[in-house]
């Protein structure tokens, strides 16, 4: 559950799960929603998948994404958009050695 | 041409709470068939469990996800069901063990059986309504079906519950009772489809 909340804890993230909410979205169709840089995005999908928040699968180069998320995680999501949840440390998604992803749209 | 993330599967937090749960229900029918424990106070642990159970089940549902090759033609009319019906089963859940906690005994078990098939009329209404006309592109049967399979099972054993209360609380014993054990049959062909649902995959499958 602590991965969880601290998934939630960002904007770009919870933006990503709203985005999500829409339709299965790939890597690259969600980073250009948002002005940062690939390790960071990757990073942020990273802490995502850890959370179980996200269910990802790979289609020929890309990495599609899809929302998993339950009713009560649906409902933290919410109450955290609404309250701008944010962590104030160092725990913030940072750019590490991880899998890269392929951001072909 | 995908290779999915790792399916969810049952840990074993879910199984002792699932066991822990039957044992309630198991101590609270010995309790009232040996006298130690009130038929009201029994009912009351019964519905109280099966909402929590309600509530479990749609929280999860919008959790077990299928691989989006396996998904219909449209996924998001899909996943956009499923969180409806999740979040349907967890209000409904919430409303049932709520009525069962504070309505008085003798009309807990009409008015918390209304609630529940509302909830199941409800999300099969949406369902439908969503999903009409819509196939599943993919007929194989992945990882994360097995556990879609259980939570579907337990669902309908949650309605047959549902409609075997509203049936005692209208027309008594008699009606309810041969609905019991039409359960069992019900069961035992939900069994024999998906057995030859399974055995007709494995003959369409393609040979190595």
């Amino acid at each position: 559950m602590s991965n969880v909340f601290k998934a939630l804890s960002d904007p770009t993230r919870r933006r990503v799960l709203e985005l999500l909410k829409e339709r299965p979205m790939s890597a690259g169709e969600l980073s250009a929603q948002f002005n940062v840089s690939k390790p960071t995005m990757s990073a942020h999908f990273a802490v995502l998948r850890e959370a179980n928040l996200v269910a990802s699968e790979k289609h020929g180069k890309s990495v599609v994404y899809q929302l998993k998320v339950s009713v009560l995680e649906d409902a933290l999501l919410s109450f955290a958009q609404v309250f701008g949840w944010e962590l104030q440390n160092s725990e913030q998604a940072e750019p590490q050695q991880s899998e890269p992803e392929v951001f072909n749209k | 041409m995908s290779s999915p993330t790792q399916p969810d599967s049952i840990g074993k937090l879910e199984m002792f709470g699932a066991v822990g749960l039957f044992a309630i229900l198991v101590a609270a029918a010995l309790g009232k068939e040996f006298g130690y424990i009130d038929g009201y106070v029994a009912k009351r642990i019964f519905g109280i469990i099966f909402g929590v159970v309600l509530v479990i089940m749609g929280n999860f549902l919008p959790k077990i996800v299928r691989p989006l090759s396996a998904q219909h033609s449209d996924p998001v009319k899909v996943l956009a069901a499923e969180r409806f019906a999740g979040r349907t089963f967890v209000l409904a859940g919430i409303a049932y063990i709520s009525v069962w906690v504070f309505a008085p005994p003798e009309n807990a078990m009409l008015i918390s059986s209304l609630v529940g098939l509302g909830a199941f009329a409800l999300v099969a209404t949406n369902w439908v309504w969503l999903i009409r006309g819509e196939l599943p592109r993919n007929q194989q049967e992945t990882k994360s079906d097995k556990i879609r399979h259980a939570m579907f099972q337990i669902l309908f054993a949650l309605f047959w519950v549902f409609a075997i209360f509203l049936a005692d609380s209208l027309w008594g014993d008699h009606i309810s009772r041969p609905m019991g054990i039409a359960y069992v049959f019900a069961l035992v062909f939900w069994g024999a489809l998906s057995a030859n649902k399974a055995r007709l995959r494995k003959r369409h499958e393609p040979s190595p």
